[in-house]
């Protein structure tokens, strides 16, 4: 250390040394204790309460997941709050509309017109019984391919609905495949379709695929492809089941040209 | 001046059953006055040293051997928060002010004090910086700062030397020689 050091240090002492407090005082150290243990005992009571509140909650999920008819309740709620917060997220982006809802849907996503549709990349791979599945056998048909995974939480959401159209929309030349990007394949995948009663072809996918349609790697992907196997709609994240259904009548009707 | 002898005994020893009345009555007192000595307030400074003690409660790796530095640390730490947190909001309120009155000649005065003068400076330093030159200007040795703030003893001295420099340089900033 020099000499300037030393100046500075003993400066800066000289300075800091009329650090102290005003006047003549000595803490109160019986009146310091009973302050800490009262407030010790309302930090101790509210962790207690936050303990029951959150175990309280857990027990009304757990009930609510026990019963199927409070477990499909639970999920119209979810499905109805996905619905209007995408509807109302659309009104305050786009500002108010008259338009009917179903019109208001289609007009907020990306819904392509035919004319700027690019056709979607054909693939063959074998479903659940090993049988080949071809994109472009599906031709003639509106197909909702639906790019998914097991630990997809959102994805999972969707699965019920895409089971829905397929049962109700099935007649009406319109088809669902499901695509799973599990990496544990068969394995993780056999079971869920059993456990939820997918009543529509699943392939297993890979990377390949996943760059054939430009390398969307966020799960779910959804896409909605023309009878003339053109796509004209990519939602990418979880999308408002009435969005899907509104986006599949239009493309039902729409007229092969 | 250095760390008391007989307020760190009960805590250096490694007494699995530690009590904690027993180590607030002895280092209470300490801690609030390192507090009050920085924010210049002892009714707040009394009030942030039951604060530090409720920390130190909840934070079981803070307690056995290591209890005497962590509570004087956070005592420190605390109480240059609480000036910062003072200076911060003397500089919006006079932001905010719509009629600009007068200083009041008790403010003028106190502006004009030494101790509110370097208040102001480590308010205005890096927190590290501060926490070392309020420790120095509290009687610790080297080796006791470097046990209250966890550092390298041999590093202390080339720290406390670039606390110091900071210090002045930004003395001079705003007061001049």
């Amino acid at each position: 250390m020099d000499s300037n050091d030393t100046n500075i240090g003993r400066w800066t002492d000289d300075r800091l040394a009329s650090l102290r407090p005003a006047g003549e005082w000595r803490p109160d150290t019986a009146r310091g204790l009973s302050l800490f243990k009262e407030r010790r005992a309302a930090s101790d009571l509210w962790v207690r309460q936050r303990t029951w509140a959150a175990g309280a909650a857990l027990a009304v999920c757990a009930s609510i997941v026990a019963f199927p008819v409070t477990r499909a309740f639970a999920q119209r709620c979810v499905d109805a709050c996905v619905g209007e917060t995408t509807r109302v997220s659309g009104f305050l982006w786009r500002g108010f509309s008259t338009r009917d809802t179903i019109a208001l849907s289609i007009a907020e996503s990306p819904f392509k017109p035919p004319s700027d549709r690019k056709m979607a990349p054909d693939f063959t791979l074998p479903d659940a019984s090993g049988n080949a599945v071809r994109l472009s056998d599906f031709r003639g048909r509106v197909v909702l391919l639906n790019f998914w995974a097991t630990w997809c939480v959102p994805c999972k959401t969707e699965i019920p609905w895409f089971v829905e159209f397929e049962r109700n929309y099935r007649d009406r030349n319109f088809a669902v495949l499901g695509v799973s990007f599990d990496d544990d394949g068969w394995k993780a995948v056999k079971p869920y379709m059993g456990a939820q009663k997918i009543n529509y072809p699943i392939v297993i996918g890979g990377g390949d695929l996943s760059g054939a349609y430009g390398g969307h790697e966020s799960l779910p992907t959804t896409l909605l492809i023309d009878k003339e196997g053109r796509i004209a709609v990519i939602h990418v994240g979880l999308c408002g089941k009435t969005d899907y259904e509104a986006e599949i009548k239009t493309l039902l009707d729409e007229q092969i040209q | 001046m250095g760390i008391p002898q007989e307020a760190t005994v009960g805590i250096r020893s490694n007494e699995a059953q530690f009590d904690l009345e027993t180590i607030f009555a002895a280092q209470y007192e300490r801690i609030a006055r390192v507090i009050a000595k920085v924010t210049r307030d002892p009714a707040r400074a009394e009030e942030l040293a039951v604060e530090v003690f409720l920390k130190w409660s909840r934070t079981p790796e803070a307690q056995g051997a290591k209890a005497e530095g962590w509570l004087y640390r956070t005592a420190v730490r605390i109480g240059l928060d609480e000036l910062r947190r003072h200076t911060r909001r003397s500089r919006y309120e006079s932001l905010v002010r719509f009629v600009r009155t007068a200083p009041t000649p008790e403010e003028v005065r106190s502006s004009q004090e030494e101790h509110e003068q370097v208040r102001l400076v480590l308010g205005a330093l890096h927190p590290r910086q501060a926490e070392l030159l309020v420790l120095r200007s509290d009687g610790l040795s080297y080796e006791e700062i470097a046990f209250t703030l966890d550092l390298n003893p041999a590093s202390v001295g080339t720290l406390l030397s670039r606390a110091q420099h900071a210090f002045r340089k930004e003395y001079i900033k705003k007061y001049g020689q």
